[in-house]
């Protein structure tokens, strides 16, 4: 299947999805209005790839903004990331200080059926 | 011909506009508008040397409460011209953001019953509050999540304040005021 690869914008993360690595990283921030329009693609790859899944997958979410029309697409993501059933890990990225996105992390952490890993970096 | 001397439109303009105002704007938020809004608002927020987490939750709440315009503040279909606002302003023990808009009567009893019902919930249990509403809330038709003002509740620590203000028998102005400190 074919990998995606978006550069990111001032109001949406870039996204580096590669099927045979088994690694989805988004990145940067994402406070579109509406984030629906945005999220589709990557809803529909990751159901796609869900099916042939890598041994291991890694996901890596390294946000510096997300707004809360986000919020609801980047749990739908997940959602859809349950159905794999080899390894996966969802790696969280947060920076130093910045209580709200660790928070937030911990909630889809509660919500969501996959290990999650906080990784608190200087800056993202 | 009567033109009137530059300086007093100069003073007036700063009577309300000194260097607290980091943004101001009246008008219709359209989608452009709102980007250079926020990339206006984003350097003022740097320049101004606030610790980065006061900045990055101030963003974040301007963000939402600029969305909130642009979805809501053109549906009043009786206005002639749109006319939203939002106020940013910086002072020495945080950052406000005030929006105003006007508001059919039947939108304002809704928009009162959330916020009322958001201002009785214990503070530990807006994060709570929010997850459910994460999981259980569906997108509405304009594209919001229902999730806002929970948002800019969770951030702020509930340092809100709001008003309607009756304008006929259809409508009302409603304005909001939310404090990061």
């Amino acid at each position: 299947m074919e990998d995606i690869k978006i550069e990111g914008t001032p109001k949406t993360p870039s996204v580096d999805f590669k099927a045979v690595d088994g690694t989805l990283e988004i990145k940067g921030r994402s406070i579109p209005e509406n984030s629906i329009e945005f999220y589709k693609p990557l809803m529909d790859w990751i159901e796609h790839y869900a099916k042939t899944p890598q041994d291991k997958s890694t996901v890596n979410i390294q946000l510096e903004y997300f707004n809360t029309s986000s919020s609801k697409c980047i749990l739908d993501l997940f959602k859809k990331l349950e159905a794999i059933n080899n390894e996966i890990v969802i790696n969280w990225y947060y920076e130093e200080d910045d209580e709200d996105m660790l928070e937030a992390g911990e909630d889809y952490d509660a919500i969501i059926n996959i290990p999650f890993k906080m990784i608190e970096v200087e800056e993202i | 011909m009567n033109v009137k001397k530059s300086g007093e439109i100069f003073e007036e303009f700063s009577r309300f506009n000194d260097d607290s105002v980091m943004l101001a704007f009246r008008g219709e938020v359209s989608g452009t508008l709102l980007d250079s809004l926020l990339e206006i608002a984003e350097k003022r927020l740097h320049h101004l040397g606030c610790e980065k987490p006061t900045r990055k939750k101030a963003f974040n709440i301007l963000v939402e409460c600029l969305q909130n315009l642009f979805v809501h503040g053109n549906e009043d279909i009786l206005e002639e011209e749109p006319s939203g606002v939002i106020i940013m302003m910086a002072s020495d023990d945080g950052i406000s953001i005030a929006t105003g808009n006007s508001i059919h009567k039947n939108a304002a009893e809704m928009l009162k019953s959330r916020l009322e019902r958001l201002e009785a919930l214990p503070k530990e249990l807006i994060r709570e509050e929010y997850k459910e509403q994460l999981v259980n809330g569906k997108f509405s038709n304009v594209g919001g999540a229902g999730l806002g003002f929970l948002d800019i509740a969770r951030k702020s620590g509930r340092q809100m304040e709001y008003q309607f203000s009756p304008i006929d028998d259809e409508r009302l102005f409603f304005t909001f005021n939310v404090k990061v400190s």
